[in-house]
């Protein structure tokens, strides 16, 4: 940690293993801080939230063999939380389910313990999260962070706090209650792979991490131009393209077995886990078919089938730019430009958007906290605010406000920072739309006025943002120099 | 943050990410349990601001009667006013409170805390000016030790109380003392009476305290009879504070007796419930030894058949009872404040020696330091009937010698001194208010809390080594018997359920120890100011 470095003489400092055992520490005491907080669904029967979401998956697949998972039989009812993640995340919730049986049986025990809401239950579910994090996320952001720092000094601490405390994911998984800190580890270690140039690694790592949670998907587009044009490079570049194609079969291969035997569950699945049908967006979010709502019903003017290919060329248009720059200048910088930007573009342009999503781009921006600071300091507050909405719901507020108090101090006490730069401007605004969203009443006649105009502003924010990485896209893409 | 980039920035800006920091931490603790504490505070809320003045005292309608001076009856009553404009739900007695009303009533926590930042931050003013050589690192690390203490965020927010504004008022005042604004300092000791009783220990020290300086800064030829005039000068100057401050509740008849009754509540037992780390604790431990050896040695004789009969209530902790201890003699109140004053004449002593050096603002800052947590831990150690968060006041007074300065050699023996005191207290202190805390999740962010902490002592003691071989092995066993102890209920309760106690009691005891220790090398030990 920082703060307690020069306590005492100067005569020698603390070394880098200690540091990283202290600061993965704290990370990881602010986890279990904001578990305090109250869960999605805490105390609301009968269908409850998030939280119970899990549980229900890990009961059901500790009790059912894999074949019933996904499907409607007379022990699973489907439409109470029904699985609809990837192959991977239900084993990972039978593992955390196996690790939970050991320590108290009832928190996941068929039928009896729907809805279960005792001290240990809540307890057990937080610590698995928790713990995840502790084994997947956090090794693999102090891996990224060491490679983008490439010394082991007291700014790549600082980058790996940043990351690991990025607020989004943090009240996302462990105030919300979901795992998306397991998906983003896989998706780091692809990073790392990649930039290790280890490019079968990386597909394994890839894989698995879309068949943990299928939005993982967002990021193929980068990372497949990143791959090729990594795979351009090589010499025997057919072997290690076709030796990548097996590898990635093979864990496919693995993932799916038991629902391999027929097409039928295959396909009960796919339909689990793609549920087309849901529509253009859930709730509000602030993409841009949400913001545009108010002023032009998309969807109502076209059919779901153009409305879904409307949504595809888009999205594709928008992640142009860093797919050129990826194959003309495939360095570290751009890589994790990519990776901020497409993610955003799908949020903004594709079909069946949640607000959540927003995470996966502001995770990954927070990697670019050297390059562009404060950007990743204000996308990262903005990716907040856009799921405030979602937080006032649950009662989250404490630990949002606390969030935001733990982004200024990370800012302010980088080493060697620049400048102090707090937009009064921007701060004063969302201050405004917060007020709006907990004190007024909106009008009757529109009564998710305040929240689509919270949404539309942090839209308004997604768009320029991403505006401003095309232009750096377009730039790096042109420019001559081999520094990246 | 590297020492070579130290030019010199503003205090505010060394100390605003600690705040930052501090804040978010509290905000993450507003969904913890809610305390008895805490409804206690809301009926002493709902009392002062529907009652007059006058009945704050005679009231009796409900448990938890007002036993706080009438200087915290004003801040609850100015609180209640704050809260009113927001939330009128929280004063409906008759209705349950709902999250709101907690997320008010723990914002009121984090308002008040917000005073021993800015207490801290007047002290750290002062050390920059007399002393610029500070280093920048240093001043905000002593920032972030103050305003991020566990043992204070333990019973502040999560259990429920006000501790952070009574240290920051206890800061208040040593910052006028500094100053040596005499009126001010002894107006603000009367204060810290008006405001919790317990600070009557820390008035004679005040009184003496304040009367050297005067005596050294204009009188010093004069001799012991002015010395003895000024004495009584401050005295009567305390005292018409005080008067002052409670004339309300004079004036009314019949009201003094109650509240005398109200604040010294000598009927409640030598010990509080979750036994406090001091010296009765280990008393208590002795006390019962001895009397499972005489039940083993002599199981038929008079003295063990007596013992039977009373062991059945008293392995529960002597909650109340006047006469706790069976074999060892029974301390009264008065025996217990003889030996508190006897423990606190050490530092006037002290305080006297080294009276020349009240006049500097730095100077009189270690020895101020000095006088007054030896006062607290004799007080702490000794007293009848003190609660476990009375040790948060030495404590804090102690947590200043993280900013001497000790970069040269001949300061090595000071460091290893501080660093032992301080990191030996806090250690301590945070692990004895674990008991207090309920809750599975609580109880891992606090075990983990103090986890942290001492990764952090002993990451420190591994790269300097700044105490002795036998030091650092202490304090290493140290930590880990600490662990233990902390650890013991979950195992006590599985297999030894007959022993619901045992833990409390060793975790005591063993706390009696070091904070006797504590307290024999802040008086004695080897520091010249």
């Amino acid at each position: 940690m920082e703060k307690y470095q020069s306590a005492s003489p100067s005569c020698s400092v603390i070394s880098w293993k200690h540091k990283v055992l202290l600061s993965y520490g704290f990370v990881i005491l602010v986890r279990l801080l904001v578990s305090l907080s109250p869960y999605s669904g805490h105390n609301t029967p009968p269908l409850y939230g998030d939280l119970e979401a899990q549980r229900h998956w890990m009961e059901i697949t500790v009790s059912l063999p894999p074949l019933d998972w996904y499907r409607q039989t007379s022990d699973n009812d489907l439409q109470y939380w029904g699985i609809d993640y990837p192959p991977l995340s239900a084993y990972y919730s039978w593992i955390c389910g196996k690790i939970i049986q050991l320590v108290d049986e009832d928190v996941i025990k068929l039928h009896v313990s729907r809805g279960i809401e005792t001290e240990s239950s809540k307890c057990l579910l937080r610590l698995s999260v928790v713990l995840s994090d502790a084994i997947f996320l956090l090794p693999a952001c102090l891996q990224l962070c060491l490679r983008i720092s490439k010394k082991k000094d007291d700014d790549s601490i600082w980058l790996f706090v940043t990351t690991a405390l990025e607020p989004c994911l943090l009240l996302i998984d462990h105030g919300h209650f979901q795992y998306n800190g397991v998906s983003i580890a896989l998706v780091l270690w692809s990073i790392i792979a990649l930039l290790e140039d280890d490019l079968v690694r990386a597909c394994i790592f890839y894989t698995c991490s879309i068949h943990f949670k299928q939005t993982s998907l967002y990021y193929s587009i980068c990372f497949a131009s990143y791959f090729f044009s990594k795979l351009k490079t090589q010499q025997k570049w057919k072997r290690k393209l076709f030796q990548c194609v097996m590898v990635t079969l093979f864990v496919f291969l693995i993932i799916w077995w038991p629902w391999l035997k027929d097409w039928k569950s295959f396909s009960q699945v796919l339909s689990r886990i793609f549920p087309v049908s849901r529509g253009l967006y859930e709730d509000k979010v602030a993409n841009f078919w949400c913001t545009l709502s108010p002023f032009l019903k998309v969807h109502r003017l076209v059919g779901p089938g153009s409305l879904l290919l409307l949504c595809s060329v888009l999205t594709a248009v928008s992640c142009m730019p860093f797919v050129v720059m990826n194959w003309k200048k495939p360095t570290m910088t751009n890589l994790l430009i990519s990776f901020t930007a497409t993610p955003l573009c799908f949020y903004l342009f594709s079909y069946q958007v949640h607000e959540k999503q927003i995470i996966l781009s502001v995770f990954i921006a927070q990697f670019l906290s050297f390059d562009f600071f404060w950007l990743s300091f204000y996308f990262s507050l903005v990716g907040l605010a856009s799921m405030f909405p979602l937080f006032m719901r649950e009662n989250l507020h404490p630990a949002y406000i606390g969030c935001c108090f733990l982004q200024v101090w990370l800012r302010t006490i980088k080493p060697r920072r620049a400048n102090l730069r707090f937009k009064v401007p921007f701060f004063a605004i969302f201050f405004v739309l917060h007020i709006l969203l907990l004190f007024a009443n909106s009008p009757k006649r529109y009564p998710h006025m305040f929240i689509l105009l919270c949404t539309s502003v942090c839209c308004v924010y997604f768009v320029s943002l991403l505006a401003f990485l095309i232009w750096i896209s377009i730039a790096k893409g042109t420019s001559h120099d081999k520094s990246g | 943050m590297s020492p070579s980039e130290d030019c010199h920035k503003t205090l505010y800006s060394l100390c605003f990410p600690w705040l930052c920091l501090s804040l978010s931490i509290q905000l993450f603790l507003f969904p913890s349990y809610k305390s008895t504490d805490m409804d206690v505070h809301r009926y002493w809320k709902v009392l002062t601001l529907y009652l007059p003045p006058q009945k704050w005292y005679t009231d009796t309608r409900s448990p938890w009667t007002l036993d706080y001076p009438p200087g915290f009856a004003c801040l609850e009553w100015l609180l209640a006013h704050m809260v009113a404009l927001v939330d009128k739900h929280l004063f409906q007695l008759d209705q349950s409170v709902t999250r709101l009303d907690i997320w008010i009533m723990r914002s009121t926590v984090v308002l008040c805390d917000l005073c021993l930042a800015h207490a801290v931050y007047l002290h750290l003013n002062i050390f920059r000016k007399y002393q610029p050589e500070i280093s920048d690192t240093r001043l905000s690390f002593v920032f972030a030790v103050f305003v991020l203490q566990p043992s204070l965020f333990f019973v502040d927010h999560i259990h429920f109380q006000y501790n952070g504004f009574l240290i920051a008022c206890l800061f208040y005042s040593s910052y006028f003392f500094r100053l040596g604004k005499y009126l001010s300092f002894l107006c603000s000791v009367a204060i810290l009476v008006l405001l919790k009783q317990t600070f009557l220990y820390i008035v004679p020290v005040s009184i003496f305290a304040c009367t050297c300086q005067r005596y050294v800064a204009r009188y010093q030829t004069k001799g012991m009879i002015t010395f003895c005039r000024l004495f009584i000068q401050s005295s009567i100057v305390f005292a018409f504070f005080v008067l002052l401050g409670i004339s309300p509740w004079i004036v009314y008849k019949g009201q003094w007796r109650i509240l005398c009754g109200r604040l010294f509540p000598f009927h409640r037992g030598l010990l509080h419930a979750y036994w406090a780390p001091h010296f009765w604790a280990l008393y208590g431990c002795l006390d019962l030894f001895s009397r499972k050896c005489i039940q083993l040695v002599f199981p038929h004789s008079q003295m063990a058949a007596k013992m039977r009969n009373i062991t059945s209530s008293a392995t529960r902790g002597w909650i109340g009872i006047r006469k706790p201890f069976v074999v060892l003699p029974n301390p009264s109140p008065w025996m217990c404040h003889v030996l508190v004053v006897v423990g606190m004449l050490f530092c006037f002593y002290r305080l006297w020696k080294k009276r020349h050096l009240l006049l500097h603002p730095i100077d009189s800052m270690w020895l101020w330091v000095r006088a007054w947590s030896g006062v607290w831990l004799s007080s702490f150690l000794f007293g009848w009937h003190v609660h476990e968060k009375a040790i948060l006041m030495p404590q804090f007074c102690m947590l200043w010698y993280c900013l001497i300065k000790e970069e040269d050699e001949k300061h090595q023996g000071l460091l290893r001194w501080w660093w032992w005191l301080t990191s030996m207290i806090s250690t301590m202190a945070s692990s004895c208010m674990v008991p207090l805390i309920f809750g599975c999740l609580e109880r891992i962010v606090v075990l983990g809390w103090i986890l942290w902490m001492m990764m952090y002592l002993l990451v420190v003691e591994m790269t300097w080594r700044i105490q002795s071989r036998w030091r650092r092995r202490y304090l290493i066993l140290h930590q880990l018997v600490l662990l233990l102890l902390l650890g013991l209920p979950g195992i006590v309760h599985r297999w030894l359920p007959r022993f619901p106690f045992l833990p409390q009691m060793l975790l005591s005891g063993y706390g009696g120890i070091i904070c006797g220790w504590v307290y024999v090398e802040m008086v004695f030990g080897g520091w010249d100011e």
